[in-house]
């Protein structure tokens, strides 16, 4: 297949587009942007888990000097609103299900005013009982979270594909365990914020930085109870996003309606304490059953899957996050025979969500450990369990997802040799061991209606450079440099040429927006379709003007010329300005769309959910002190396929990222709750990862083409985040015969358990 | 955070003139790294800040055979790490400080900010209470010198009083031969405060016969209540099985 040294700009290192705004300061996040007559806002959290509002007295805030509005559930329609449910409100109607729910809010001159005004509101509660544990909240007599929700159950999965008692019954070993995922924050260094403006026309103007612009609209008018056309969104420069800045929390929401009220802009940003209790939707955590029937020659036969999720309050995308960690896994290896129950269950928590993964880190923690039990059981080396069962290209899973391109075979050959596995596996030292573990993920999922595409429009200026529009976004991961490329490669032109748009949903057209590691393959293929439309616009100007048939004609830097006969050529700025200078002129713009060849899944949740599959493999050697029970990584491995890279260094950077959040969900972060309430949500108390935490790291990208890529790319963000605490789990059981099954892996958890074992 | 007066004094007589008209609504800043946190989580709302930045001479750090070390209150944690006299007198110190949370902490937090706060998770105090170390406060009325380990009350609380201004600390030399150690034990990130830090010192020619002098600090995470908060150790059982390995000896 083709390789990506046949492009002259794709794979190679450019420059960030957005690089210089970056490192001078001059990008403008949340906090940069101030409105003329601009108010701050601040908003009233409920500090109960779960409670009755009986009475909510605003006057006295009301009349504070400086204090511009106040606003409670009585300024909104009290109309529920959500991704997937609607369950959440802009404001507590009634009650309040969880510690930091938006109860109401001020705007004012200034942030001291704004919180003294948040004291003065007199809200009368009455507390009833609460439930924390999704166990616990499916047991009969549990307090209801939503009075509709019987044994607060959102979701409930039951699939059986293939028979699985019959497997099971063939099978000659059968492994079965209990693993514990854990809640984890995306600590974006940005916290939510935004900042909104009403015009009396009715339009809203609101500048958030959101990673999914178009959804958040959306969402956004049906909450207000307004057409789509009257909000419009703008994205700000945005500091991280991993799937917490998806729209599913009422920041944006809560502006809005006080810049209405107000009558002025309100800019709303969360404080850090606010963004661990109610911004961001923190990952969903699942108790998660395993029981896995092996022949004795190492091939998986049969598979039962067991989840109970806490979804916390409301709904985020815990609904299709579930999905998820039931049966994405089954696109990683050659299964036959599949059963996946699960349970999404209300608590009186912190509603939880997408983040990085999305779901696949809790499955994959859970499945790719029991493999790793059955590898032993069976006294096979996991890395030959692992290429026994790998998925191929062709594969098609039990769930309908149909594999295009696999490189796993060859990502277990890449690990193999740079962790030089099979010589430290014959010289095992004392407390050091080795681990492994596969992934799979996808690059875009159709679950927002029967779409799963994205648009982008390219026009020529009159010095021939090409602006892209697009309303997709930029959040930090290096897509629009990847766009650029993409747009680049295509026209024939030099990337220095190429610029792209801000997301904007009044100026750039349809796009769902930065999830499910959907960008560089599905808005990338938008992209090159709308730079072929604008060459072929260039080539029939040029075709003119050179005397030349314009199927004969070819671009590269900015030039077009012949075949064959480089010296004569015309540029792309003589092409776009021969074109519009004229009787009948007109500029060189084009537009172009790709929606994935994957299935909206059906009832039973089949249907091949994404357009192409990514895959990789990591490992790990771990060094375990017996006296502190502390887990030093010596040394960590990557192999990643993503077809062809096409901005190295954001690739790499997606991978050297999505590890480092994967060691922090392995071995440090936690968040505790005491009845409900988060007890450490800042970062003195919740830590992450340093630079000095990240053991030496080696990677290499597998040669791979997809080929329903763009020049045979597909996606990497999630990939690198997915199975790294599984991979440390089994490197400690190697090392020292323990098996930790709750996260995170902490050092009393290893010396508890090495005491225990003796 | 709120609003509030800034005053940046230009000796610390102006300062001490400060806190004694604001008293109990004035705190000083000297670095920013503890108050600041403290004032952003609403903890604390003082309506007076009186910033130490602006004294000459407050952040110096001299050596002198006889005398010993004399660090200025206002001397950042990486000034102390850089120091030659310190690096080459005081590997205790060297070592403590370099390890003190990560270069962009220890360019702004200061030591007289530090041993104020009388956080028990950090880590200066453990070794300067093995070095002997005292430190003298002053006020508009009086000036007070005192053993450092004297200083330190219980969490977060210090005998620092009403008006006054931590201004040095001193640390005599030690005798050679000096064998020291400083450990902390970081469950969890390399950047986060110690869970338990101990720092270890044995002496001159007592060296031989183990007679230490040992400080360990630790986090309120493990009570057990067999020591006191901020000890200063002399013979405690444990020391002799797990003391950590005096490698060092200088």
């Amino acid at each position: 297949m083709a390789k990506a040294e046949k492009f002259s700009v794709v794979g190679q290192r450019v420059q960030r587009v957005d690089g210089f705004d970056k490192v001078t300061g001059e990008s403008k996040y949340i906090a940069d942007i101030i409105l003329p007559g601009m108010l701050l806002g601040k908003i009233l959290r409920s500090p109960y888990p779960h409670a009755r509002i009986l009475r909510i007295d605003t006057s006295k805030a009301e009349h504070l000097r400086g204090v511009r509005a106040v606003v409670t559930a009585e300024d909104t329609l009290k109309r529920p609103w959500g991704a997937f449910f609607a369950d959440q409100y802009i404001l507590s109607v009634g009650k309040a299900r969880y510690v930091g729910e938006e109860v109401a809010a001020v705007a004012a001159v200034d942030l001291d005013v704004a919180e003294e005004a948040l004291a003065l509101i007199d809200v009368e509660w009455e507390p009833l009982p609460a439930v924390f544990d999704a166990e616990e909240a499916m047991k009969a007599g549990a307090p209801l979270v939503h009075d509709d929700k019987k044994r607060n159950i959102a979701v409930t999965l039951d699939i059986e594909r293939g028979n699985i008692q019959r497997a099971f019954a063939e099978s000659d070993i059968i492994v079965e365990d209990t693993f514990q995922s854990a809640p984890q924050w995306h600590c974006s260094i940005e916290t939510i914020g935004s900042v909104a403006e009403y015009a009396s026309s009715g339009k809203y103007t609101i500048y958030m930085n959101s990673q999914t612009l178009f959804n958040a609209r959306y969402r956004i008018a049906a909450a207000l109870g307004v057409p789509e056309t009257d909000i419009r969104i703008i994205q700000s420069a945005v500091g991280g996003g991993f799937g917490g800045k998806s729209c599913d929390d009422n920041n944006a929401l809560v502006a809005a309606i006080l810049a209405r009220k107000a009558g002025k802009p309100v800019k709303v940003i969360n404080s850090r304490e606010e963004e661990f209790l109610a911004g961001c939707r923190p990952r969903v955590f699942m108790k998660i059953d395993v029981k896995l029937g092996f022949k004795k020659d190492g091939r998986i036969r049969a598979k039962h899957i067991r989840i109970i999720a806490d979804n916390g309050a409301y709904s985020a995308k815990a609904p299709a996050i579930t999905g998820v960690a039931a049966m994405r896994h089954d696109t990683c290896y050659k299964y036959s025979d599949v059963k996946t129950q699960a349970y999404l269950v209300y608590t009186n928590k912190i509603p939880t969500g997408a983040f990085r993964g999305f779901g696949n880190p809790s499955a994959e923690w859970a499945v790719e450990q029991a493999i790793d039990i059955g590898a032993h059981e069976l006294g096979i080396d996991p890395m030959e369990i692992a290429r026994i069962n790998a998925a191929e290209s062709g594969y098609v899973s039990p769930h309908g997802n149909r594999v295009t391109s696999c490189e796993l075979k060859q990502c277990l050959d890449m690990t193999e040799k740079m962790m030089d596995w099979k010589k430290k596996r014959a010289d095992k030292k004392p407390n050091t061991g080795l681990g492994l573990a596969c992934t799979v993920h996808v690059s875009g999922k159709r679950h927002f209606g029967d779409y799963d595409g994205s648009s982008a429009t390219i026009k020529i200026n009159e010095d021939g450079k090409a602006l892209i529009l697009s309303g997709e976004g930029e959040i930090g991961q290096g897509v629009h440099t990847a766009m650029c490329q993409i747009a680049a490669e295509e026209l024939g032109v030099r990337v220095e040429d190429v610029e792209i748009s801000k997301a904007d949903t009044d100026l750039t057209t349809f796009c769902l927006g930065a999830f499910a590691s959907r960008l560089t393959y599905i808005s990338g293929n938008a992209v090159k379709n709308a730079a072929s439309n604008v060459k072929q616009q260039l080539f029939q100007q040029a075709s003119e003007m050179l005397e030349a048939n314009a199927d004969d004609l070819i671009s590269h830097g900015g030039r077009i010329f012949v075949k064959g006969a480089e010296g004569k050529f015309v540029t792309v700025a003589d092409a776009a300005r021969a074109r519009l200078f004229r009787h009948n002129g007109a500029p060189i713009v084009g537009s172009g769309s790709f929606d994935a060849d994957s299935v909206l899944p059906d009832k039973t949740r089949f249907g091949n959910e994404s357009g192409a599959y990514n895959y990789g493999v990591q490992a790990a050697q771990v060094e375990v002190d017996r006296e502190t029970g502390q887990v030093k990584v010596l040394q960590y491995v990557i192999a990643s396929d993503c077809g062809t890279v096409i901005y190295p260094i954001g690739a790499e950077g997606q991978v050297e990222g999505g590890f480092a959040q994967g060691i922090g969900y392995a071995l440090i972060e936690g968040l505790q709750f005491d009845e409900g309430r988060p007890v450490n949500p800042n970062f003195s108390d919740y830590r992450i990862p340093s630079m000095r935490d990240l053991p030496p790291l080696t990677h290499a990208f597998a040669d791979s083409y997809e080929p329903t890529g763009p020049f045979g790319a597909k996606g990497l963000g999630e990939l690198n985040m997915d199975p790294t605490a599984a991979v440390i789990s089994n490197a400690i059981f190697d090392a020292v015969g323990v098996r930790i099954k709750t996260l995170p892996i902490t050092p009393e958890k290893v010396l508890k358990a090495l005491t225990e074992k003796g | 955070m709120v609003k509030f007066d800034y005053f940046e004094p230009k000796s610390v007589e102006q300062a001490c003139a400060f806190l004694e008209r604001h008293a109990d609504e004035a705190k000083l800043i000297a670095g920013g790294t503890a108050l600041l946190i403290w004032m952003r989580m609403m903890l604390l709302n003082p309506h007076v800040v009186v910033s130490l930045a602006r004294i000459p001479g407050f952040d110096s750090i001299s050596f002198d055979p006889k005398d010993g070390l004399r660090i200025k209150a206002g001397a950042r944690h990486r000034d102390i790490e850089l120091d030659p006299a310190v690096r080459e007198h005081y590997p205790l110190l060297y070592e403590t400080f370099r390890k003190v949370a990560q270069p962009r902490i220890r360019n702004m937090g200061t030591i007289g900010g530090n041993l104020c706060q009388g956080d028990p998770l950090t880590d200066p105090g453990a070794s300067l209470i093995a070095m002997d170390a005292e430190i003298t406060l002053t006020s508009s009325k009086a000036k007070r010198t005192l053993p450092l380990e004297k200083f330190f009350v219980d969490y977060y609380q210090t005998d620092l009083r009403p008006g006054e201004i931590l201004i040095e600390i001193r640390v005599p030399l030690p005798a050679r031969p000096l064998g020291w150690a400083h450990i902390k034990f970081l469950p969890r990130s390399q950047e986060d405060f110690a869970t338990v830090g101990v720092a270890l010192v044995l002496r001159g020619n007592a060296l031989g016969k183990r007679r230490r002098s040992c400080a360990a600090k630790r986090s309120p995470m493990i009570e057990s209540g067999r020591w006191r908060r901020w000890p200063r150790m002399k013979s405690i059982p444990w020391m002799t099985t797990a003391a950590p390995p005096i490698t060092n000896v200088t």
